[in-house]
């Protein structure tokens, strides 16, 4: 995974990644928006053939964008964890 | 967040995720599909193949015929710190084909390929590769590897990963229904608290009796945004459920690897659009291929001036 910002502006935040793509930044994405403080988040895949995907994030108050991602990320995480631990549970009582 | 197990067999597993949406659903449907890694055969060596099937051909052909998987003993050669070109056993299973057709015909079937390691072998016994005239032979050495579906087809664990929503109807009749349900099986759809809750729908639908009762239409208006039905059917590489887990725990790693980079202010890496993996050029890939030197490169007459 490679990441580059590449505009960091007040509230607007513009990051570049490469060897990701929707599978990474759909779920953050995702998680970023469930952020209060965040305004806008989205993604983009300029070309299917390009390893390129832009992330973009503006909040509403502050300037703390990797602050925010790290939150994002970490409440996703959180979700994997209670996914996981609820299929584990469903499996044993399955299979038993 | 709930999950519920609808049916799981040694190929096949179904299950209701309830409380999610859908980026976290096709996050992990791609990641099923494109990262789980698995065992594949990668490189081949011909000794000898004199069957009508092109090496070429055979080599692809082995390639999808899918192995068996043992992910906790086996690295990816990226990963792995040999670095050979051919990987170590860390890294690497060999699977050996030997064989020669005398007064008959013969099918070659993917239970000749004789593996090295009996926890990488062929799934099924039964995929014919070839036939062999008499007096044919075809003998060779191939190395499996571990790869991920994003690079090749080959090595994606699942030959159908999908999920869909769950639909919930209101019904009129519930005695009817009832007894409709009892003949389909309570894994396309159960009453719950008055209301019909449609776990497949195309199950559903192929009853005729269900179909009666309660219209298509209804059944789309009825689709509940954050439940999902998933049906990951393995290619026999890996358990169904060891796909589940995986793809979760490698989801899991990329968002760690990103939270590791945010952590040590490592965000100003140069992004090229196309980079291409380095290929590994000379040893054992160019035997009888003829090196290309590129000092030589310049001493070529120009073209041209002959014809004239
Ligand atoms: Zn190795």
């Amino acid at each position: 995974m490679k990441i580059n910002i590449v505009k960091q502006e007040g509230k607007y935040m513009e990051m570049e990644f490469s060897g990701e793509g929707h599978t990474l930044l759909n779920l953050l994405q995702d998680s970023l928006l469930e952020d209060k403080n965040v305004e806008m988040a989205g993604y983009s895949k300029p070309h299917p053939l390009m390893d390129r995907s832009n992330l973009f994030i503006r909040l509403r108050r502050g300037e703390r964008h990797l602050d925010t991602i790290k939150k994002a990320v970490a409440n996703a995480d959180g979700k994997l964890d209670e996914f996981l631990a609820d299929f584990e549970k469903s499996l044993a009582e399955t299979v038993s | 967040m709930n999950t519920k197990i609808v049916s799981l067999n040694e190929d096949t597993i179904r299950f209701l995720v309830d409380g999610v949406n859908a980026a976290f659903a096709n996050s992990l449907r791609r990641t099923m599909v494109a990262e789980v890694p698995i065992m594949t055969v990668e490189d081949i060596f011909y000794f000898d193949n004199s069957s009508i099937v092109p090496d070429e051909v055979l080599a692809h052909r082995i390639g999808f015929v899918p192995l068996t998987t043992d992910l906790d003993n086996y690295v990816l050669p990226e990963e792995c710190d040999c670095e050979a070109e051919l990987g170590c056993p860390k890294c690497r299973a060999g699977l050996t084909m030997d064989i020669e057709a005398k007064d008959d015909t013969v099918t070659v079937y993917s239970g000749d390929l004789v593996p090295e390691d009996p926890s990488i072998a062929p799934v099924s016994k039964r995929i014919p590769l070839a036939k062999l005239a008499p007096g044919q032979a075809i003998k060779f050495e191939a190395y499996a590897q571990l790869g991920q579906g994003k690079v090749h087809a080959k090595w994606s664990p699942v030959s159908m990963c999908v999920y869909q929503n769950v639909a919930f109807v209101d019904v009129e009749d519930e005695a009817a229904t009832k007894e409709c349900l009892d003949a389909c099986g309570d894994d396309v759809a159960v009453i719950e608290g008055g209301v019909l809750k449609v776990i497949d729908i195309q199950g559903f639908e192929r009853c005729r009796r269900c179909r009666e009762l309660v219209r298509h239409e209804e059944i789309i208006g009825g689709l509940k945004k954050d439940e999902f039905l998933f049906t990951v059917e393995s290619t026999g590489g890996l358990p169904p459920e060891r796909i589940v887990k995986e793809a979760v725990k490698m989801l899991k790693q990329k968002l760690s690897t990103l939270k590791g980079k945010i952590e040590a202010d490592d965000l100003h890496d140069e992004i090229r659009d196309f980079d291409l993996p380095e290929i590994n050029e000379g040893k054992l890939y160019s035997v009888g291929s003829g090196d290309f030197d590129e000092d030589e490169g310049g001493n070529e007459e120009p073209q041209g001036d002959d014809v004239a």
